[in-house]
């Protein structure tokens, strides 16, 4: 009863009083949290940096005691401890399963690479393009006169464009092709009689052949990746939704999904440096100048000036992609798929260590068994 | 968890589109079959099918829920997809831009359907039901409790129009997932212009099984009042016999073209690779054995042998299980067979599928259990049995 009493006859200033405190005591409540996360959250970013600060002086402190800088994330002893961590776990080629490499690195700058020069695109009816009179057509031309398989131009694109380990958005697969021959002078000998091999090395660049009628851009469902007015086929990581689709889609095999940013992900012809003017890093790598870049529709280029002195020949034209990266003095068995009775991949990326090609060649390679840690990064110093 | 997938064990070619990616027309083939099944009640009203009319369009609104989480779960970024499919939709050049307008088309129908389907019990529930079931009930009629007859018929006549809109979403809706694959030029077992029709006859054949099983299993141990009856299991299995049959002569045509030397000589040697009987081929049994002869051909014998084998629940029990399990082997043989033949490589890759991961056993074992769960929840609030749905269980017990 007196409760009743009490509620009933509250006067009206005094409920106006609760209810402020109640505010206050909201209000008040709120900031201390945030307060007390704000200190917290400083205090272990503290932390952090005194770590780092640690490792700066270990790093001045190897200078002194004479190791070189080779040893760098090798077998350096662990600054918590003090003690040789010998051969690391997390090998930086297993980044699949530990991936070294992050956004933060700045490997990833897709706002500079979408239309940069503000050019227009293209999602669908590509025919439109040429109708646009666009300034620039850029191509390559694969001169195999004169490349040696030395993988130099794989090595440039992944640091060029920080690719993560296991993926690569080009690559030269070195083949064989030819024969045995009878020859009684033979050096293979066996009981059906003397060989001589007539056999050959033959490399095939591979990378995204930036196709006129690309069935990768057609099958995107959300418009991510395109084809800009120079010929460039690209994609937006924002937008990707990575469903795989153009992966699936494109019979080159050469988009993949990046396992750091889990999108899908292909050759950009190194845009950002094309819009700075500067050449694809596979370009300025080649030893023997065997690959070439520029610009179709310039009649002075030098692109356009093999063209026309030498025949070419494209890769898997039967798909109807109007691919536009040209191969000068290519073997006829490798332009469509390769006939494993014809061509023999000896060294190649193509082939997978999962699949039975390998295995045919000794035995089957199981992946190690990794343990994904909290702190990836931690082996580096 | 992300790590753990199947990317992390290939380097060049691996099969991107995992586990999710078979259950996905796995689960859309249940729902166009199963809306079938329910629809051909409400457009030829076959008496003997009416027990089953609310079972099926349950089960085949469940699986319309799910079907779009399958390929969402086996997107590596799925937050984006919902805003940007719908707001940056590449139609109708992208195939798969076709799945969300089409989705949507058909979950409206499939909404008002509902709604008709439902009215009538619902009002009824409203009396009898003061418990949540009840509530709900009173929100689902949206304030229309007219019971007399005229209302009544205008029910059945919007449920008739919706039926035939229905069937032909649900044959666009499962075509279109066929032309996905069948669109896709690179991968040669894939562009294969008999891959929609193939998936509709198998859809319509996976439905039939899927709502027999659903209906000897829910009306034989879960039913207070109602029994399976022979008459209507009669019915669904000859109609089987016929989808059966539709089916193995797409299967004919496709097994011909492939392995006969009409086609190129990729689709012809990757088949031989993948499916061949004498070559054991790594998908050998799963197409020769699971899909073909025991989902197939020895399910049409045996309800073509005996009337008595049609009528009994046991038997139809048995073989509707397998017809399921051919179906999903014909979704995993399309799906991952494609995928294993390389595009640049030599030899075939080899199959992996991990426990962990987003395309691992995890997800399908989650799909699949969030399906018996929606399936569970319209049950609980609808009512997927004819008669004795409007009975509170109170009630029931109280007879007792």
């Amino acid at each position: 009863m007196e409760n009743d009493v009490r509620t009933k006859n509250k006067p009206a200033k005094q409920k106006k009083k609760e209810r402020r405190n109640f505010l206050g005591k909201i209000i008040g409540g709120g900031a201390a949290i945030i307060l007390g996360s704000a200190i917290l959250s400083k205090k272990a970013h503290a932390e952090k940096t005194a770590s780092e600060k640690s490792i700066e002086t270990k790093k001045k402190l190897m200078k002194v005691s004479g190791e070189t800088p080779s040893d760098y994330g090798q077998n350096l002893p662990n600054p918590n401890t003090g003690k040789a961590t010998g051969p690391l776990k997390n090998h930086r080629w297993m980044s699949w399963l530990n991936p070294t490499t992050w956004v933060k690195d700045g490997w990833v700058r897709w706002y500079v690479m979408e239309a940069y020069l503000k050019l227009p695109i293209w999602h669908e009816r590509f025919y439109e393009i040429k109708e646009s009179k666009p300034k620039h057509h850029w191509i390559m031309v694969m001169d195999l006169r004169k490349c040696v398989g030395c993988q130099s131009c794989v090595v440039a694109c992944k640091s060029e464009n920080n690719v993560p380990v296991g993926v690569f958005r080009t690559l030269v697969d070195v083949m064989d092709t030819g024969h045995m021959e009878q020859n009684p002078n033979g050096i293979v000998i066996t009981d059906e009689g003397n060989f001589s091999p007539n056999v050959k090395k033959v490399m095939l660049p591979r990378m995204c052949n930036h196709c006129d009628h690309p069935p990768c851009v057609e099958v995107c469902p959300v418009k991510a990746t395109f084809k800009r007015q120079d010929g460039l086929v690209l994609i937006n990581f924002c937008e990707c939704i990575g469903c795989g689709t153009c992966i699936q889609a494109c019979p080159y095999n050469m988009r993949f999904f990046n396992p750091v940013m889990h999108t899908a992900d292909k050759c950009t012809m190194c845009v950002d440096r094309l819009d700075q003017g500067l050449e694809p890093a596979c370009v300025m790598s080649c030893v023997g100048r065997a690959r070439v870049f520029g610009d179709r529709l310039d009649p002075k280029s030098e692109v356009s000036k093999l063209l026309a002195t030498f025949p070419t020949s494209r890769l898997l034209l039967s798909m109807g992609t109007h691919p536009q990266v040209f191969y000068i003095d290519i073997d006829g068995n490798l332009t469509e798929n390769t006939n494993p009775k014809k061509v023999n991949m000896a060294y190649t990326y193509s082939m997978d260590f999962q699949g039975t090609a390998y295995e045919k060649l000794g035995g089957k390679v199981d992946m190690p068994y990794v343990e994904e840690t909290d702190k990836p990064f931690e082996h580096r110093l | 968890m992300l790590l753990y997938t199947n990317e992390s064990y290939g380097t060049l070619e691996t099969i991107y589109w995992g586990l999710p990616i078979v259950i996905y027309p796995f689960l859309s083939g249940l729902l166009a079959g199963s809306f079938v099944v329910g629809a051909l009640y409400h457009l030829f009203h076959i008496e003997k099918l009416k027990p089953i009319g609310k079972l099926a369009e349950i089960a085949s609104f469940a699986m319309l829920l799910l079907a779009a989480m399958a390929p969402l779960a086996d997107a590596l970024q799925p937050q984006r997809g919902a805003w940007e499919l719908y707001f940056r939709d590449h139609f109708p050049y992208s195939p798969l831009a076709m799945f969300i307008v089409i989705w949507t088309a058909f979950f409206i129908a499939f909404l008002f359907e509902m709604y008709y389907l439902f009215r009538e019990s619902n009002i009824r529930r409203i009396e009898t039901d003061k418990g949540i079931r009840g509530k709900v009930a009173k929100f689902l009629i949206l304030g229309n409790s007219d019971l007399s007859e005229k209302s009544i018929k205008k029910d059945h006549r919007a449920l008739w129009i919706l039926s035939i809109i229905g069937i032909g979403l649900s044959i666009l809706f499962h075509g279109y997932i066929g032309f996905l694959f069948g669109a896709i030029k690179a991968r040669s077992l894939w562009s294969d212009p008999d891959i929609p029709p193939m998936f509709i006859t198998s859809a319509v054949v996976s439905g039939f099984a899927f709502v027999g099983l659903l209906y000897i299993i829910g009306f034989k141990w879960f039913s207070n009042k109602n029994k399976v009856e022979p008459d209507t299991l009669d019915v669904l299995n000859k109609a089987t016999i016929f989808a059966i049959f539709a089916d193995l002569f797409f299967d004919l045509i496709e097994w011909l073209f492939s392995v006969r030397s009409y086609n190129s000589r990729d689709v012809y040697n990757s088949w031989h690779e993948v499916f061949s009987w004498a070559g054991h081929g790594p998908l050998w049994f799963n197409y020769h054995i699971t899909q073909v002869t025991l989902g197939l051909i020895i399910p049409a014998l045996l309800f073509i042998i005996s009337k008595k084998i049609r009528r009994s629940w046991l038997w139809t029990l048995i073989i509707d299980a397998f017809i399921t399990v051919g179906v999903w082997e014909m979704r995993f043989d399309t799906v991952i067979g494609g995928q294993l033949v390389p595009k640049i490589g030599q030899g075939l890759i080899n199959l992996y599928i991990p426990f962990f991961g987003y395309d691992g056993y995890l997800t399908g074992i989650g799909l699949f259990g969030l399906g018996i769960v929606i399936l569970f929840v319209f049950g609980y609030f609808l009512g997927w049995e004819e008669e004795p749905e409007m009975i509170d269980n109170k009630k029931i017990k109280e007879e007792l």
